[in-house]
């Protein structure tokens, strides 16, 4: 009966479909382990270190001859010590008043208990 | 005596007398007597807080200094790093100059930007001493205002207290010394919270004086890069880089 042009062909074909289905199952796989990966380096890249600051007084550009290059350069100094003197006087200096403890001095004593 | 007379004995019995017991005897009746403890006590809790006072201006000036320091060193560390890039500048713009006149011209413009340099971070360190020391004369002269009231309030004390022992010595009934004596204490305390509430906060006056320090550092800022500039137009020139 296996020997049958009909049954030949039957399996014939199941074979194919099968080979088919195959292709596609191993294509499936390989897109959703592509998209995990895209994935992980997108998460990635937004939860990594914030980046450093740069120090402020050091060349952004090599030098290269150029007069107006070292121009803008040397002009950049007047950057840095406005910065560090507008930051101090920023925030006042505490004394006794703020903090309270020349108010203390009132309750040095209750003269009711005398 | 029988119930009627315990009664009538009751009812005789001055009502002036009544009232001089009703003063609490545990409080004026040994006052004279206790009034050198109770000086010791008042003497004790003051020294206390004015402990606690200097102790807390103590660590403020210590973090004024730490914090100047910090600024100090920012300032002197980016300035070396600047020296270190001019220099580089001055390397590369060497390099350029291929005659004498060129080389001349570089070696002006190097000394006009040094000179430059140096006259602006005089004038910025000018303009924070200065702000320093007006910043210093404010914390100065507040505490100096709360001393005066905190010296008053001593004085006030004392002088009380001395008027109640000289009472007590004369033999005035010890209710009457210690009605003063409380009355002068309080009226003291109410002179302190007064002055105290006269001295003027420094905050706005601090932050006046820091305006002043920018305004400063930005003309300076000003004048030094236009100064640069033309120098660098007039190395341009010879450098032929127009």
């Amino acid at each position: 009966m296996g020997n049958h042009p009909l049954v030949k062909k039957i399996m014939k074909d199941q074979r194919g479909t099968a080979m088919v289905l195959e292709l596609l199952l191993v294509a499936v796989v390989v897109l959703a382990v592509g998209a995990a990966l895209i994935a992980r380096n997108n998460a990635a890249s937004t939860t990594g270190p914030a980046p450093q600051a740069k120090n402020s007084s050091k060349l952004s550009t090599a030098p290269t001859g150029s007069v107006d290059n070292a121009v803008d350069a040397i002009s950049q100094e007047t950057a840095g010590d406005q910065t560090a003197a507008s930051e101090e006087g920023a925030v006042v200096p505490q004394t006794d008043l703020s903090t309270g403890s020349a108010q203390n001095v009132e309750t040095s004593y209750n003269e009711n208990n005398f | 005596m029988t119930g009627l007379g315990l009664m009538l004995a009751v009812a005789s019995f001055p009502a002036s007398a009544l009232a001089v017991t009703s003063v609490p005897m545990t409080t004026s009746g040994g006052f004279c007597t206790k009034l050198s403890a109770d000086e010791t006590a008042i003497t004790s809790g003051l020294d206390n807080r004015i402990n606690t006072m200097d102790k807390n201006r103590t660590t403020h000036a210590d973090n004024l200094a730490s914090q100047r320091a910090t600024f100090d060193a920012t300032v002197v560390k980016n300035r070396a790093q600047w020296d270190t890039d001019r220099q580089q500048n001055f390397t590369a713009l060497q390099k350029k100059a291929t005659t004498s006149d060129e080389t001349a011209a570089v070696g002006t413009f190097e000394q006009t930007v040094l000179g430059l340099v140096q006259t602006h971070r005089s004038t910025i360190d000018s303009a924070r001493d200065t702000f320093r020391s007006a910043e210093d004369q404010l914390i100065a002269g507040r505490q100096n205002q709360v001393n005066t009231a905190i010296s008053d309030f001593q004085s006030s004390i004392s002088s009380s207290e001395s008027t109640a022992q000289s009472s007590c010595n004369a033999g005035t009934t010890q209710s009457t010394v210690r009605t003063t004596f409380v009355g002068a204490l309080k009226s003291a305390r109410s002179a302190l919270v007064s002055a105290l509430g006269q001295v003027r906060p420094i905050a706005s006056a601090v932050k006046s004086l820091a305006a002043t320090r920018t305004a400063a550092v930005q003309a300076a800022n000003s004048d030094f890069t236009a100064a640069v500039k033309a120098a660098g137009a007039t190395l341009k020139t010879a450098l032929h880089q127009t």
